[in-house]
């Protein structure tokens, strides 16, 4: 008989605001858990959060913010559309490489193409890469029951080294960096004013993504894929042909950012290209719960991570490792919340006596 | 008789509903005690309570005499409440002795546990594969592994949640032999039912629940059936009103619209479970399938819904052959399907209320792009016709009932096209009255507008009420078929016993 009891209790649904609410809750206490830890480090906390700030959202910042913001934000997507369907992919960074790689190649055998229709391309191509990455994984799913998790992961690892073999390979073109040559200028998407125009891709692919999951036929068969094989055949579905969809265009979406981000930020090839906007997109995934009109507004949190983490290291001479520990903490602290959310914790103290506790 | 368990002004709310309005309920040990009432009376939450799933708003609970708190399910097993679930949580990809390993805290590799279970399962006669993996059980074996788990539980309440609702005629009398059994042992037994005939079977004293509220509790040897049904429902309905259905006498036989010729299927587990089957359906008349559970009807059925596949043999639906095709393709033929399987089959749980009503007629619901369009005046006016309330279109599936969830599958299956063949398995068990009567009324309507249905079940009244032709499956096999007029009730009671 212990005097305290901890009772773990499934909840009545919740409403959207309390979950909000809940959710803004999670990412300020992963930010005052942080505050230790950077004190530790020898630094006032106040400074770090002054340079958090400072750091993403002063007008001088966001330029560098939306820089990340576009490839954590593609990356969201791509787990949001496979996490939905029910399948695990997490190999987002090996896709963001692959579809930069390819584009780098087919734009350095085509480098004169005009740039309207260059643009487009930049999009296409590393989307084609990556989802075709992907979707090795999604037919090893489909015709042998290959986890994904574990094939998408692994397939991560097959691409970082191809990036490798390139830079330090056939691909080199400086003596001193394992470098890449250049995308070809036509290829390079330009800024307008200070912000650059692959917002505008980010906003027609978020749009895209919206309207295939929640408008189309096909999003509502991607949903149904996550019920479970018996409902697939009562509907009549092809479950193996709607794994290999869902995975490329999973894919599509983390490739897609690779290839921008070399297009727009990068404009060649180095081992350092591999930055892990994937994992970051993945957070975001959960931050909005899966939702692709809240992706940007998710991933903008995480972009501003990245972009405070540069400032910060200039200034205050903090580890960029700080932000990845801030990003570790921020997933842990949504966790918990989906947790709290869906369950009650009670914590009921019995005296010894007969009487009982009541709530 | 002592008193082992006793509820005092017992309250629970949710969000829309008062599930229990100031309920008291007492169980002595050596009896069984039935509770009754429809689906959605409050029986589930009462016992849902008492085994520790959710805690009162409100009121006390006692047993042998001493106020206790059940906080969680684990909390009632270690003070002797032992549930037998209508829906057992079992781990799919274990056996049969793991599941129940697991569940008690034991090694299936504990000698002394293994001969312990297998003692209880000779000794309350219980048929069950322990080396099997639960994947490959039917309904009725799943119950028996949860009987044979609260069996090996020794407690000193057992709660029984209409255990007998998704089994066969077997199963049933096993159940209720257990539950003898238990009585017989002192044990206090609570046995949760909405069929007022099994109340009489075997119960000592019965409590009636209707909406939330206690209405009465009386020795069983003095009340009558038809005081308990008004009770259940608040109005005088007699036994005839329940069952008789208006039988038209069926005009001429016209053309057929289903024809099985000499099929073999087999089950999940690779055994064949249908074994030459051929059939025929003709239009606008009724065919009811009556056997005992697991004969393969399942089977028989999900092979002509086209869910699984065929091992040899023919399946043709309106002159059309659809051996090899898919659901889909034989949906748009005009084939509905009630599949048994509410739940993981027959509803996507995650989804709404509104999806699950368009998923099986996407071509109807999508434009040519594949974007697709709601009608959202027509879907709403399809939960009116099934009775259930039409603001109910953004909810999940699985916030709804189990009575709710077979009311969107009959809308789904039934109003969103012309259907002209109807294959229901199964379609009113484990259902509460009012549902049950509304599955009966549309398949009369239907029959009587030159739909045909082919259906299944495991309550001879049922199958007599509502059949224009009868047929008896055993072991994958036909053994009997006969037009409903020249049935001699007494020559099927026997070949079902």
């Amino acid at each position: 008989m212990s005097p305290v009891k901890i009772v773990v209790k499934r909840r009545e649904k919740l409403s959207r605001k309390v979950k909000a609410l809940y959710t803004a809750v999670a990412i300020l206490v992963s930010f005052l858990i942080a505050a230790p830890i950077v004190a530790a480090l020898g630094i006032n906390p106040i400074l770090f959060y002054k340079y958090l700030i400072v750091g993403s959202f002063a007008p001088y910042s966001i330029p560098l913010t939306i820089i990340n913001l576009i490839p954590v934000a593609l990356c969201c997507i791509s787990a949001i559309v496979s996490f939905r369907a029910g399948l695990w992919n997490i190999g987002q960074d090996g896709q963001y490489i692959m579809g930069a790689v390819f584009l780098l190649w087919i734009a350095s055998l085509i480098p004169n193409v005009p740039p309207p229709l260059s643009y487009v391309l930049v999009v296409i191509l590393g989307g084609i890469a990556g989802g075709a990455w992907c979707l090795i994984c999604g037919v090893l799913r489909a015709y042998t029951e290959a986890n994904e998790a574990v094939t998408t992961l692994m397939m991560l690892y097959i691409a970082s080294s191809i990036l490798n073999y390139l830079c330090y390979g056939p691909w080199r073109s400086s003596i001193g960096f394992p470098e890449t040559f250049p995308l070809p200028q036509n290829y390079q998407l330009p800024n307008i004013g200070p912000i650059t125009s692959a917002i505008i891709a980010l906003a027609v692919l978020t749009f895209l993504a919206w309207l295939i999951l929640d408008r189309t036929r096909l999003g509502l068969e991607m949903s149904i894929l996550a019920e479970g094989t018996r409902v697939i055949d009562y509907i009549g579905l092809r479950y193996r042909r709607l794994i290999c969809i869902v995975m490329f265009l999973s894919g599509f979406y983390a490739g897609a950012a690779g290839s921008l981000y070399l297009s727009y930020a990068a404009k060649f090839l180095e081992p350092g290209f591999i930055a892990y906007y994937g994992f970051s997109g993945i957070i975001a995934a959960w931050l909005c719960e899966l939702k692709v009109e809240y992706s940007i507004l998710a991933s903008l949190l995480l972009a501003a991570l990245y972009s405070s983490s540069y400032t910060m290291q200039a200034t205050l001479n903090i580890p960029s490792y700080m932000i990845d520990a801030l990003e570790g903490l921020l997933l842990i602290c949504i966790l918990l919340v989906h947790f709290f959310t869906r369950y009650r914790v009670e914590i009921r103290f019995i005296s010894s006596s007969s009487k009982s506790s009541r709530k | 008789m002592k008193t082992a368990l006793e509820l005092r002004g017992i309250v629970k709310k949710f969000p829309h509903t008062v599930a229990l309005d100031n309920v008291d309920f007492d169980l002595r040990y050596g009896e069984i005690h039935a509770l009754l009432g429809e689906n959605g009376a409050g029986k589930t939450t009462l016992v849902n309570i008492i085994s520790g799933v959710y805690s009162a708003d409100s009121g006390e609970i006692y047993l042998d005499g001493k106020r206790i708190v059940i906080s969680s399910p684990r909390d009632a097993q270690k003070l002797g409440i032992v549930s037998v679930s209508q829906h057992p949580i079992l781990v799919d990809s274990l056996t049969v002795l793991e599941n129940l390993a697991l569940a008690l805290d034991m090694s299936p590799r504990d000698r002394k546990f293994v001969n312990e279970l297998r003692k209880v399962i000779e000794g309350f006669g219980i048929r069950i594969d322990l080396g099997k993996r639960v994947w490959q059980l039917s309904a009725s074996e799943k119950a028996r592994v949860e009987i044979v788990k609260a069996l090996l539980r020794d407690g000193k309440v057992y709660i029984f949640d209409e255990p007998t609702s998704l089994v066969g005629l077997k199963d049933r009398l096993t159940i209720l032999r257990v539950m003898r059994q238990l009585k017989d042992s002192g044990k206090a037994v609570l046995f949760i039912t909405h069929r007022v005939d099994e109340v009489f079977e075997i119960a000592d004293r019965v409590t009636v629940l209707r909406k939330g509220k206690k209405i009465l509790t009386k020795n069983v040897n003095e009340v009558s059936k038809s005081e308990l049904l008004e009770a259940m429902f608040g109005k005088s309905l007699t036994d005839t009103d329940v069952r008789s259905m208006s039988r038209k006498e069926r005009s001429s036989r016209r053309g057929e619209i289903l024809i099985v010729d000499d099929l073999y299927v087999k089950d999940d587990t690779g055994r064949l479970k249908v074994k030459n089957i051929s059939l025929k359906v003709y239009e606008g008349e009724i065919l009811g399938i009556i056997g005992p559970a697991d004969s393969g009807q399942r089977e028989l059925m999900e092979a002509i819904a086209r869910l699984r596949d065929v091992e040899r043999g023919r399946i043709v639906i309106a002159g059309k052959e659809v051996t090899r095709l898919k659901s889909s393709d034989v949906r748009r033929l005009g084939v509905a399907y009630i599949p048994d399987d509410r739940l993981s089959t027959g509803s996507a749980l995650t989804l709404s209320v509104k999806e699950n009503l368009i998923m099986r007629d996407l071509d109807l619901y999508s434009t040519r792009l594949g974007f697709y369009k709601y009608d959202n005046d027509r879907l709403r006016s399809m939960l009116l016709k099934v009775g259930l309330p039409e603001d109910i279109l953004d909810v999940p599936c699985a916030d709804l009932s189990g009575g709710m969830i077979q009311r969107v599958i009959l809308a789904r299956e039934l109003l969103n096209r012309d259907v002209r063949l109807v294959l229901a398995s199964y379609p009113t068990q484990g259902l509460d009255h009012e549902t049950t009567k509304l599955v009966h009324d549309m398949f009369i309507l239907l029959r009587d507008k030159g739909c045909s249905i082919l259906f299944t079940s495991e309550d001879l009244d049922e199958i007599l009420a509502l059949s224009d032709r009868i047929i008896v499956m055993t072991d994958g096999k036909v053994v009997y078929e006969s037009d409903r007029r020249d049935v001699d009730v007494n020559e099927l009671r026997e070949m079902l016993a």
